[in-house]
């Protein structure tokens, strides 16, 4: 009789620490970005009161969230979901999937495309989302590499895209 | 052109996951099927290649337990299904990914109706019963080493054949990481299989919209591919490419009753146990030259599939069919320039003329289900048998 093997399958630690880090990122650069970007926070501004999206990996996480306040602010309101009220779930569909976007391998539309996600939601706000993310990502990216992440590179004059990146940055990563 | 007033069915129950990565779909897609404990199934061979560490590291975080089984032999039986029917029970697995064409696939389909009921439905089955329940999860994992049959209905044990739509796989997986470069023979008699699949699918008088649509795609890929992945095994997009060919081939042939070329080969493979893929590459410009001749079932557009849409657009209407026939003869010989003991004729198989009528009653008995007249199967044998490519 040939020999039946029981493998439980490691886990990633350094690919998921690494998509953990962009998540937290790019939440608080999202939160940021609301306050400078006027296409950001019209994108916002767009969605019900009180929305709340989260863009996690399957099956267990990493994932961030964000959401609108009272007041119609943007927030970065973690990774737990416990106990928040998620009106969009985004959920890539494994660890790999995730890696290449967070890598700039393949843009959200493009991972979108290759079915790479799944929605769980409005499709008029996931849509809306993944506006937000290619803005995001053109401050948060040199040119070179955002140009792979986006779908299409916005001509925006230098001064003002340097000027919101000083600003979306020293959000993200100090809180200002 | 659509025809309004024919009526017509196409089954094609399997989610397809290819390229990139895909393989790292298959914790979500098994849970979307309500399985959390998959058993995989694959040869001794495969396992060696490093194909279960590929597996492993695809469920990697994915806190999913899985089995793997690499005992799979070239010729399963009832036998091993009994033993792996325990396994599978005891162990509280709950769907089957076959990692492998082949003797793999035969194996997953079987175990698959054993599991989903008993091990005594197989005999049931193999005496044209219905299955009556609903089968467990099944993926299919698909290589270039391929019978031709994986994708389809059908699956043989032994002495046992097995057909139900049922046995169709729910998933199939091509990743260039389970598509390795096999031995050049290997990867030409698939190709030259699922080439034999799209042909006589698209040449079939029960040929319909979607079986065309798959024959199209299926021949466009092995036209574009095969050589360059002969020339360079390495070549990732180009065995991916030639994967997805034998999906679509197997689709389209699991559509329609198996044609003449295939049938034939199958027997030809039966008494001389050579790769029937090959074979059928050295009958099917003669069963062409044959439909060309009689003027009946011959489509005037199979020149599109073989040669590509620029060449067909090309080439006067009259000179179409003459030129598809030429096309596969310069594939075929480019072929047999690049495998090494590529056999030239069926009579370098040690197919004697004499054996001959053995395989005329064959196929003009069970084989092709009385459709073709054994004049024409006569005719191509013999052509087969004379010439030399």
């Amino acid at each position: 009789m040939n020999i039946l093997r029981e493998i439980q399958p490691s886990s990633k630690p350094v690919k998921r620490a690494y998509v953990a880090l962009m998540l937290w990122f790019v939440g608080r650069a999202i939160e940021a970005a609301a306050r400078v970007d006027g296409a950001v926070k019209a994108e916002f501004d767009g969605l019900s009161p009180g929305f709340t999206f989260s863009l996690g990996v399957m099956p267990q996480g990493p994932m961030m969230i964000v959401g609108k306040d009272d007041q119609g602010l943007v927030r970065y309101l973690g990774w737990n979901p416990e106990g928040q009220k998620i009106d969009l779930k985004m959920k890539v569909k494994n660890l790999e999937g995730a890696i290449l976007m967070f890598t700039f391998q393949e843009s959200t539309a493009l991972a979108t495309a290759r079915n790479r996600l799944i929605v769980d939601g409005e499709v008029p706000a996931a849509c809306a989302i993944v506006r937000v993310l290619d803005i995001v990502e053109v401050y948060l990216l040199p040119k070179l590499i955002a140009k792979l992440a986006v779908k299409r590179y916005p001509d925006w004059s230098f001064g003002e895209k340097i000027w919101n990146r000083v600003r979306i940055y020293a959000g993200a990563v100090l809180g200002l | 052109m659509f025809q309004p007033q024919s009526a017509y069915a196409f089954y094609s129950p399997t989610k397809v996951l290819s390229g990139n990565k895909a393989l790292e779909n298959l914790p979500v897609e098994l849970d979307g099927m309500n399985a959390v404990k998959p058993l995989i199934l694959t040869t001794p061979v495969l396992s060696a290649r490093g194909m279960e560490k590929v597996m492993e590291s695809a469920f990697g975080d994915s806190n999913l337990t899985i089995g793997v089984f690499a005992g799979v032999p070239s010729q399963p039986d009832l036998r091993l299904i009994r033993e792996l029917y325990g396994l599978y029970r005891d162990n509280g697995y709950d769907a089957i990914i076959a990692l492998g064409g082949g003797p793999v696939m035969d194996t997953a389909k079987a175990l698959n109706v054993a599991v989903s009921g008993r091990p005594e439905d197989l005999e049931s089955l193999a005496d044209r019963n219905p299955l009556t329940k609903k089968l467990r999860p099944l993926a299919a994992i698909l290589n270039l080493d391929l019978s031709g049959c994986e994708m389809t209905r059908y699956a043989s044990l032994g002495s046992l054949s097995l057909t139900s739509p049922a046995l169709i796989p729910d998933l199939m997986i091509i990743d260039s990481r389970t598509v390795p470069a096999e031995e050049h023979k290997t990867m030409a008699a698939t190709a030259l299989m699922s080439m034999t699949q799209a042909v006589e699918a698209c040449l079939h008088p029960a040929r319909n919209p979607l079986t065309d649509a798959y024959a199209y795609g299926a021949a466009r890929f092995i036209m574009e591919n095969i050589t360059n992945v002969l020339k360079n095994p390495s070549e990732r997009k180009g065995r991916l490419a030639l994967a997805n060919a034998a999906f679509f081939a197997q689709t389209s042939f699991d559509n329609l009753a198996p044609g003449m070329v295939y049938e034939l080969g199958m027997a030809i493979s039966r008494s001389c146990q050579t790769n029937p893929g090959l074979i059928m590459g050295l009958l099917l410009p003669h069963f062409l030259l044959l439909e060309m001749r009689k003027e009946i079932a011959t489509r005037n557009d199979l020149y599109l599939f073989i040669g590509g849409p620029e060449a067909f657009a090309g080439t006067m209407a009259e000179a179409s069919s003459r030129k598809a026939v030429d096309r596969i003869v310069e594939i075929l010989l480019e072929l047999q320039s690049l495998v090494v003991d590529f056999p030239r004729s069926i009579r370098d198989l040690g197919i004697k003329k004499e054996d001959l009528e053995g395989l005329i009653v064959q196929g003009s008995a069970a084989g092709v289900r009385g459709e073709y007249d054994p004049q024409d199967i006569r005719n191509i044998l013999e052509k087969a048998w004379e010439t030399r490519f």
